[in-house]
């Protein structure tokens, strides 16, 4: 059993955007959290590309692929990644899938040796798995859990660069636990049961990616805590209370380190919004996505999140006609400029000074931007290494010390909250700190507690 | 007691066992480290042969043959029989055969040379005549070549890999610098040989050395690279991780300050890192200094993968040469037995990526050393010369002079295009098609690897390995005219050539590149400096 007992930084202040403890290179010359930071374009297909192999293949290839590499070179920017978020028609055909990752290997070999630029593919496959069928190999019946690892050597095998997935494990109870504002529901599910789900899952991808010579970037608590980082909203959604998305935040910090614990060497997902409270730990590279993600969905930190990351993403965007080009070309624009500023702190050494601007242009907007603020990620990953083995104890301790620096943060006038918001706080600590320190007491008592939730079937995670 | 001894004899190397001959158990093992004559590969040795003289070349490569023999711990009063193998030249070295029916290729090269064909058969002649220091009585077991070309270390890989009794098309080759291969293709044998060089035995690379302690002998991926140094029991062991692309050291391993140098398999698996890392470009290593920096400050350069590259693209086309001459498909091969030193040691899915073996075998086995094991089966039992003349006999082998070969010549130059200059695997197709060939395809999947042997060399006896580096000797001469002015000592790549003070010349020759090289004649301010007159001390 591998896991993380030290900071990778000694103090918050020693992170900064485009460095990382452990750096990376690969693909066609990309280097990652070595000095500078690189811009990751992210994408969708227009809706009736799939309607024949050919045409997708096309789609991704020949458009999307060449226009996002010829608006970074047309722009001059030195550096490129491109990440394909497997849509269902690569999943159901493989062979087509197999064309779209070599097609785009060949285009991205092409532009390299033509321009020089460096570049790298990141594919992110599909959770295609069902809690209701089964999680693991030999549960469902369709075959689900199985078809996930094919695609990983599809990917693999054909010329990915980069790994990724964004893992469902635990997502029939937060999706419960968001909608009910039980946060040991959460916990449980995207603390305690996503942590065994991603051990599992990425012991086995991070092998498909040594054989295949291919970084294991990581996965994502996307389908747990975006989900209640979404239902949380802006200022005008008041359904999911935002210290509650905060806190949840912080448990799912707990179960994407175990990525990095089980094979995973980074860049990290760029939807891993707990990425910040990653890196201050393993010292890995990071991707982040924020303002330029708008084009799919708000956050309320979009500046934020670029403080002191790797690389910095869009998400997908659809592929479609702007005044200025295409939309790729338009969003890898964005974001190729956006990574030109920082680059430019770096290089003037000022990159603390933009750091700070660009946390401090949101640490107050809302409680999940204070506590992803790199000095407060920074405290909340110590308090999870500090917790020994126990991944139910990692997560609730994130979960504890999140709502604390909140309800302090409050006392001190670093941000405002609004009385529900703070109500839901002092719940959330009445209800982690009263739970039993023994994980097997948790377990039986979860197990017995959530027996009906839909999906829920605990044989999923091994246990 | 009696024994025997068995020698195999390599292009860059000799190896020998000593053997008890009332049990057949091995005693001792001994090797050199190099090839004694001048230059490092086949060509070089028949041109020092021919320009210099057989009698010359004999007598250079016995001193190390008995040099070797003496380290083997027994007595060489009781030697009672000496079994021999290798290729055909360097056993007609051995034997003081005449050798330029082998360095001109074709009929009409002979007959306007008025050159006979010589005969080798198996047979057993006085070991002592040959020059060995064993006593008179001792016979010499020569196995049989199965054409003249075709010698008896390819008769060896052959007999001892199964090959011949597999029914599938098969191909074997030993990995060595002088690259024996054969592809089986229903009951022909199609057979040829490839002048690799010495790169993949560690040779011609700057901190290249034969596996001993402080040897990087593998480098493993672990999403950065994974040093392996051999330990002193010459076992791998993890050193420092390294990413190549980064320049930088990531973790210090437990072997951290004890590489001293770096191996064939080394120098493989840095190919294959290199390619895998995107920083080979035109001939060029990308990183900042032209340097894989790998531990303790061993590193490989440029010029060192481009040796290992040529190696790699000779044995590539090499290997496609025999395709295409017997007419199968690359996905009608699956199975490969590897012989040799490094095709013992070297990791077959690295081999396989950069193009050491065909990239749709899925069924690999890695057999050892062949040619030494074949004449110890002989020591052990003479009889087996005759049961291996029927053999050689039966097998209906269609040589491929690679050399006259116009199919390997236009492989080849895609092949040096693609290492050298950088075209890509596509073009390379492409200007094949225009031959008519049948397209390279890339490596799919992951071979399944049998690997039947621990160690080339299984067995080394109770006395151990002995490696000797105290082998060649040297050439000298005194020239006149010559100003002293240093030049020609300065310009020796290998610091082979020295001057005495009193103008004398002098060549070791196990450090000299000889023919291919020159450099000492080709810089003499004065023009005297005459190569072919130096002398054997």
């Amino acid at each position: 059993m591998s896991r993380f007992t030290k900071m990778a930084y000694a103090t918050s202040d020693d992170m900064t955007f485009g460095r990382s403890k452990k750096p990376l290179s690969y693909g066609l010359g990309i280097k990652v959290g070595l000095g500078s930071v690189i811009p990751e374009i992210n994408y969708l297909p227009r809706p009736g590309a799939e309607s024949s192999r050919e045409r997708l293949v096309k789609e991704y290839v020949q458009y999307i692929t060449q226009d996002c590499i010829k608006q970074a070179v047309n722009l001059g920017f030195p550096n490129l990644q491109l990440e394909t978020e497997w849509i269902h028609t690569m999943s159901d055909d493989l062979g087509l899938a197999a064309s779209v990752v070599s097609g785009q290997k060949e285009a991205i070999t092409n532009f390299h040796e033509k321009y020089g630029i460096n570049l790298a593919v990141r594919h992110t496959v599909p959770d295609l798995r069902d809690a209701s069928y089964g999680l693991r190999a030999g549960m469902d019946t369709n075959g689900r859990p199985e078809k996930v690892i094919e695609c990983a050597e599809v990917a693999c095998e054909n010329g990915a660069d980069v790994l990724s997935i964004e893992s469902l494990g635990g997502k029939e109870l937060s999706d419960y636990a968001v909608t009910t504002g039980d946060i040991t529901a959460f916990l449980f599910g995207a603390g305690f049961l996503a942590s065994k789900d991603m051990e599992s899952l990425w012991k086995e991808l991070s092998g498909i990616c040594k054989k295949h010579r291919v970084i294991p970037g990581g996965d994502s608590n996307c389908a747990c805590s975006n989900t209640v980082m979404f239902m949380a909203g802006g200022h005008l959604d008041k359904d999911v209370q935002k210290t509650f998305s905060a806190v949840c935040r912080c448990i799912s910090a707990a179960s994407a380190l175990v990525v990095f614990e089980n094979g995973a060497v980074g860049p990290g997902k760029d939807c891993s919004y707990e990425g910040p409270i990653v890196k201050s730990i393993t010292g890995m590279p990071i991707s982040s996505e924020g303002k330029h993600s708008h084009c799919a969905h708000i956050d309320l930190f979009g500046n934020l999140t670029a403080a002191i990351t790797d690389m910095w993403s869009n998400e997908s965007v659809q592929y479609r006609h702007e005044f200025g080009g295409t939309s790729v070309q338009c969003w890898a624009g964005l974001i190729g400029y956006e990574c030109s500023l920082m680059n430019t702190a770096i290089s003037t050494g000022t990159e603390k000074t933009l750091r700070d601007l660009y946390t401090l242009s949101d640490r107050g907007r809302s409680p999940e931007g204070y506590i992803l603020s790199y000095d407060n990620a920074w405290k909340i990953g110590k308090s999870i290494i500090e917790c020994g083995n126990s991944h139910y104890l990692r997560a609730r301790t994130a979960g504890i010390t999140g709502a604390k620096l909140l309800i302090d943060g409050y006392n001190n006038k670093d941000i405002g909250l609004s009385r529900k918001q703070l109500e839901t706080l002092y719940k959330i600590i009445r209800d982690l700190e009263s739970l039993p320190d023994d994980e097997d007491v948790f377990l039986d008592m979860c197990i017995r507690k959530y027996a009906d939730v839909r999906g829920f079937n605990i044989k999923n995670y091994g246990i | 007691m009696t024994y025997g001894i068995s020698l195999d004899i390599g292009t860059s190397g000799t190896r020998a066992h000593a053997v008890d001959l009332s049990d057949g158990k091995i005693l001792s093992t001994a090797m050199t480290a190099c090839h004694p004559l001048p230059g490092a590969n086949i060509m070089d040795h028949l041109t020092f042969c021919i320009n210099m003289g057989s009698d010359l070349a004999h007598n250079i490569l016995m001193d190390t043959v008995n040099k070797v023999i003496k380290s083997l711990h027994v007595d060489t009063n009781k030697v009672e029989r000496v079994a021999i193998c290798g290729n055909p030249i360097q056993l007609s070295l051995f034997q003081g055969i005449p050798v330029d029916d082998l360095a001109f290729a074709g009929e009409n090269a002979h007959e306007a040379r008025n050159i006979k064909q010589q005969k080798r058969d198996a047979g057993v002649f006085n070991a002592a005549a040959v020059g060995l220091d064993v006593p008179d009585s001792t016979e010499l077991l020569v196995p049989p070549a199965i054409k003249h070309e075709i010698g008896a270390d390819a008769l060896a890989m052959m007999y001892k890999s199964g090959f011949l009794e597999q029914k599938d098309n098969c191909l074997v080759t030993d990995y060595g610098t002088n690259a024996e291969m054969a592809l089986k293709v229903g009951d022909e044998i199609y057979t040829g040989s490839a002048a690799a060089g010495p790169a993949m035995e560690g040779q011609s690379i700057k901190y290249g050395m034969l596996a001993a302690p402080g040897a990087i002998s593998d480098l493993e991926y672990d999403f950065r690279w994974r040093c392996k140094v051999l330990d002193d029991d010459i076992r791998a062991q993890d050193g420092d991780l390294y990413d190549f692309g980064l320049e930088m050291c990531m973790e210090e391993g437990p072997m951290h300050g004890k590489a001293k140098g770096i191996t064939g398999t080394g120098v493989i698996a840095a190919v294959s890192a290199v390619m895998s890392s995107n920083l080979w470009r035109k001939g060029k290593l990308k990183t900042s200094n032209g340097k894989c920096v790998m531990q303790d400050g061993v590193y490989v350069d440029s010029h060192d993968i481009s040796e290992a590259c040529k190696a790699i693209g000779a044995m590539r086309a090499g290997h496609f040469t025999l395709l295409e001459h017997a007419g199968i498909k690359f996905d009608e091969l699956d199975i490969m037995y590897m012989a040799g030193a490094s095709g013992t040691y070297v990791d077959p899915v690295k081999a396989r990526e950069i193009g050491l073996l065909p990239p749709s075998c899925g069924t690999i086995y890695q057999i050892g050393n062949t040619s030494l094991s074949m004449a110890t089966d002989i020591l052990r039992k003479p009889e087996l010369l005759d049961e291996l003349q029927d053999i050689a006999n039966q097998i209906r082998s269609n040589h491929v002079m690679f050399a006259s070969d116009k199919t390997f010549e236009q492989i080849y130059i895609q092949e040096l295009a693609y290492w050298e200059e950088g075209m890509t695997l596509e073009k390379y197709n492409q200007n094949l098609s225009f031959y008519g060939i049948q397209p390279l395809p890339k490596p799919k999947g992951v071979p399944t690897v049998h690997r039947i042997v621990e160690r080339d060399i299984p067995v080394l006896g109770e006395y151990g390995l002995t490696i000797l580096d105290d082998i060649g000797t040297e050439l000298v001469g005194k020239f006149d005219g010559c100003t002293k002015c240093g030049y020609c000592v300065d310009e020796c790549p290998e610091k082979a050539l020295s001057q005495d003070e009193d103008g004398t010349m002098r060549v070791s020759t196990k450090r000299c590149l000889g023919t291919a090289c020159y450099r000492c004649q080709m810089h003499c301010l004065e023009g005297v400096y005459k190569y072919d007159q130096l002398k054997m001390v």
